[in-house]
């Protein structure tokens, strides 16, 4: 520990954000000098020891967890793997009629593997994120049932991107035992996938085909993805240095102290905090693709807009997009095409027609899917209400379909016409601010305070300078986040046509294009909120 | 072929299921279509379609389709 | 090979060229010296910039402690000592070197009282690195005086010399009681300072030493910050470096009510308890015979003043409150 203690002294651990300078200085660049002196055929372990070293310098001992977890997905990879094999050259030897039943008794075992992996991990997890939250509830239940006994709540330490980590060597042994891809028997390639040090804080979650192949085999760096590594991180710092920590003091005063402000205040607070949220996260996800790329990787993008979205269910497509794809492929498919919910599609579809007969199975997944989706954000009541609210939402979305369509045809409403998307979008944008405010709230009851006061006292007689003087903001700290979003709004649309800025600028001579660096570097510099008075809000989704 | 076109008009009518080669990637069938889909094609065909199967590129068109309905009965 | 060199180049260019334009802005952004804006967020500390030139004889340097714990005006009323807290909420060593940097300024105090609880306070690689790379351009610490250049184009906004009525003393009456009367004789383990803040106690000694001034340590009663293993470390560092230590958590003269003298719970004094610690300092800075006593000399009636006028507003905010 001695070398991270001296590194790392002090209260905030600043390896933790990827626009610290302690990255961004040192770390990133004393990686980006050791790889390319680093022979190439060494180069993945290189990749390797500078990931463990990450990791060990923000969790120091609890380094273990990674390694415990890679060791075992490995070995219950191989172990799936084999029971293939032996199956294959078993069935290839018997008669045709006799093979489904030799079959079957190989499926079964693979299944109690399968099991039992997926437990062990996801039991470590739940053990570790969830057995306070659940031990708190079990005796507030028993002091209400009148009771004397008392369990002790557990209090573990977590190793940070521990949820990030497990759902990939989840992802993994599934994907094994489907057939998608084959067992790894090189632990070191197994490793890198699971720990590659920028995407291990938060995330995205990657898949083992996307980037364990790409990961093994890298590449020197090149001068493009250099140079398109360095804007893409700039870019993300544009978000979190210049938005994301300059609303905190405002988003922090709505939510964190106790006050009476009045309804539109707390309504602009709920805005920015999404805004803020949505500019930490994906700032920081365009420094973890900005760092793959440098290495020449390509990662799979975790945002596509959001904002943009016209439904809820269109809006968790483009928002943390890995998280929602895990979701839909190891949980919604799944329980969709269980034997007994296909049985109840196909009877339900004979009664209730094509659209509300898949409705029914297609909503215990989803149901499934948000309870799931609340609980990973964090052990509280407010969370699994955040995954509720969204699945209630994405319900009634589903319900009114058909309806709605009728409607529209008959006032002969073209649903492609300019207007009618644009105020989708704005209610989509409204229900996602009003999660996201019980998403922030300190708890399920402060949240239903601050929605019952928003919804009843609505109006904006106090939101003057006198009231941000006294959060120790003012007028021009929303005058440079407007600025702002609207150059990442312009970027974004441009984004939407398929226009890609950065190809076309490459294109443009020398001059201009330091020109625009330039100003990028010193608009950061000047209008970030860092330095004294600020103090920077810590990764957003390094806790979940 | 036809028939299979037939249980893709009766879930989801109005699409050119014949030429239409982006009935995932252009929006043509949603997720719950595609539940339904499994459902009758299941029932239809007598085989098992395992969650793996359900990726775009295997229900892109009524060929696609079809192919993975052939290689799912003739997997023992 | 060529054109890796020729990058390289380019690089070395455009981070030359971006060194060059922070230097020319800091020019820009760079405040008059004693202004409001020089420091907006230490306005109580920063007041020392107000004072006549070389009027102040004593400092003292810390966090959030020192200013709801010691009272200059105080002092002044008893013994005529002119003194000043140079202390800001957290304060980092790095800004206590600064603060002590900028008070030698204009003035030239025969003794730094320094409080021992930021020694404890840890910082980090980021706070250190900026903390340097803002001496060379410093425009990375004034960048938010943009929002200046944008009200005085668009309203009025001068820049003013700030000064501070009670001297950098922040008053505060709110009682909410301790209760963790112990935590002098407990000894939970031992704890050393971290080595970098070890360095910087050694550079501000010989900055005090090179100004011709006395460094003496103190620690503020507290119950949430101090503790028998901390006693332990200062005792021991003071004796290895040379510097005098009180501990007045320890001194039986001084009697503090911890029912009484926090107004959070032990973290913070009261004007209850600064009163306490204060008349013990007095006597203290008294009792080394370097100060005189100026309440007669003509350049301090101003010092005579507003040390009045603190004595009848703390009276009166006391009878209101009982």
């Amino acid at each position: 520990m001695q070398l991270s203690s001296l590194l790392l002294a002090g209260q905030g651990k600043s390896l933790t954000s990827l626009f610290s300078l302690l990255y961004l200085l040192l770390f990133l660049p004393a990686c980006i000098i050791g790889y390319t002196v680093t022979p190439k055929k060494w180069k993945r372990y290189f990749l390797l020891l500078a990931s463990y070293g990450f990791f060990w310098l923000i969790s120091g001992e609890l380094v273990i967890y990674l390694i415990l977890s890679t060791f075992s997905v490995h070995y219950f990879g191989i172990w799936i793997d084999r029971i293939s094999q032996k199956m294959k050259a078993q069935l290839s030897e018997l008669p045709k009629e006799q093979r489904k039943e030799a079959k079957a008794g190989f499926v079964k075992k693979q299944r109690a593997v399968i099991t039992l992996a997926v437990v062990l991990h996801i039991g470590l997890l739940l053990v570790l994120k969830y057995s306070p939250f659940f031990t708190t509830n079990v005796n507030l239940l028993l002091s209400k049932l009148g009771l004397s006994v008392k369990l002790t709540v557990p209090s573990y330490l977590m190793p940070i991107g521990i949820s990030f980590f497990t759902l990939q060597a989840v992802s993994y042994i599934v994907d094994v035992y489907r057939g998608v891809i084959k067992a790894d028997d090189n632990i070191f390639r197994l490793a890198l996938f699971m720990s590659f040090f920028p995407q291990i804080i938060e995330g995205p979650i990657c898949r083992y085909s996307e980037t364990a192949e790409q990961l093994w085999n890298v590449k020197p760096i090149e001068y493009k993805n250099l140079t398109f590594g360095i804007q893409r991180i700039l870019y993300g710092m544009l978000k979190k240095i210049v938005i994301a920590d300059r609303l905190t003091l405002f988003v922090n005063a709505v939510f964190d102290v106790k006050n009476d402000y009045e309804g539109g205040v707390i309504a602009i607070g709920a805005v920015c905090y999404t805004v803020q949220l949505y500019m930490d996260f994906s700032g920081s996800m365009d420094a973890v693709m900005g760092t793959a790329q440098i290495f020449g990787i390509t990662m799979p993008e975790n945002f596509q807009r959001p904002f943009f979205s016209k439904t809820i269910s269109e809006f968790w497509k483009r928002w943390h997009i890995s998280l929602g794809a895990w979701f839909r492929d190891y949980i919604f498919y799944p329980v969709t095409s269980a034997k007994k919910m296909k049985k109840l599609t196909s009877s339900a579809r004979k009664k209730l027609g094509n659209h509300y007969g898949p409705l029914i199975a297609g909503s215990i997944a989803l149901f499934c899917v948000w309870f799931c989706n609340g609980l990973w954000h964090g052990s509280a009541w407010s969370f699994i209400f955040f995954g509720m609210y969204h699945f209630v939402l994405i319900l009634i979305g589903n319900m009114l379909e058909p309806p709605v369509q009728a409607i529209n045809k008959k006032l002969h409403i073209d649903p492609k016409w300019f207007v009618y998307r644009l105020l989708q979008i704005l209610r989509t944008g409204v229900l996602v601010v009003i999660g996201e405010l019980f998403f922030r709230a300190r708890g399920l009851k402060a949240g239903m305070d601050l929605f019952t006061r928003m919804v009843t006292n609505f109006s904006f007689s106090t939101f003057d300078d006198k009231l941000l003087k006294s959060i120790v903001v003012d007028r021009y700290d929303f005058i440079i986040v407007g600025i702002t979003l609207l150059i990442i709004l312009t970027v974004s649309i441009l984004n939407e046509k398929g226009i890609c800025i950065r190809e076309s600028l490459a294109k443009k001579n020398i001059v201009l294009r330091w020109v625009l660096l330039y100003a990028l570097l010193l608009y950061i510099i000047i209008f970030g909120a860092y330095g004294l008075g600020y103090r920077p809000i810590d990764p957003m989704y390094a806790q979940y | 072929m036809e028939r299979l076109i037939e249980i893709l008009e009766d879930i989801q009518p109005d699409v050119d299921y014949a030429n239409c080669t982006d009935l995932i990637d252009g929006h043509y069938l949603s997720s719950l279509s595609i539940i339904s889909l499994i459902a009758e094609l299941e029932e239809e065909y007598d085989i098992t379609i395992p969650a793996v199967e359900i990726v775009p590129d295997n229900f892109n068109s009524a060929e696609r389709i079809m192919k993975m309905i052939e290689r799912l009965q003739e997997e023992y | 090979m060529p054109t890796v060199l020729k990058n390289i180049f380019r690089g070395v260019i455009f981070v030359l060229g971006l060194a060059l334009m922070l230097f020319l802005l800091s020019k820009v952004f760079i405040p008059a010296e004693g202004t409001l804006d020089d420091g907006v967020n230490t306005l109580n500390s920063n007041g020392i910039y107000g004072e006549d030139k070389n009027s102040i004889d004593a400092i003292f340097l810390g966090d959030s402690i020192v200013y709801a714990g010691v009272s200059p005006l105080q002092i002044w009323n008893e013994y005529g000592i002119p003194t000043y807290c140079c202390s800001t909420s957290a304060q980092k060593l790095w800004y206590s070197e600064d603060m002590l940097r900028k008070a030698f300024v204009n003035q030239s105090p025969k003794l730094v009282m320094m409080e021992t609880d930021a020694l404890f306070s840890k910082f980090n690689f980021d706070d250190s690195l900026m903390h340097k790379a803002e001496g060379v351009f410093p425009v990375l610490q004034y960048h938010d005086r943009w929002k200046v250049f944008a009200e005085n184009t668009f309203g009025d906004r001068s820049e003013v010399t700030s000064t501070n009525e009670y001297k950098g003393y922040k008053f505060s009456l709110v009682i909410k009681p301790s209760t963790n009367l112990t935590y002098m004789k407990q000894k939970l383990s031992v704890e050393t300072l971290p080595s970098r803040n070890k360095s910087y106690l050694k550079e501000i000694k010989e900055y005090c030493e090179e100004h011709g001034a006395k460094l003496v340590l103190f620690s503020c009663p507290t119950t949430k910050h101090w503790n028998k293993a901390r006693h332990d470390s200062i005792t021991k560092l003071s004796k290895e470096l040379d510097i005098d230590y009180i501990d007045i958590n320890t001194l039986p003269e001084v009697k503090m009510d911890w029912s009484k003298d926090t107004r959070d719970y032990g973290d913070h004094l009261n004007h209850y308890g600064a009163i306490k610690v204060t008349e013990y300092l007095g006597k203290y800075l008294n009792s080394l015979g370097m100060f005189t006593d100026r309440r007669s000399e003509p350049a301090y009636e101003g010092w005579n003043k507003t040390g009045k006028n603190y004595a009848r507003k703390t009276a009166d905010a006391m009878k209101k409150a009982e």
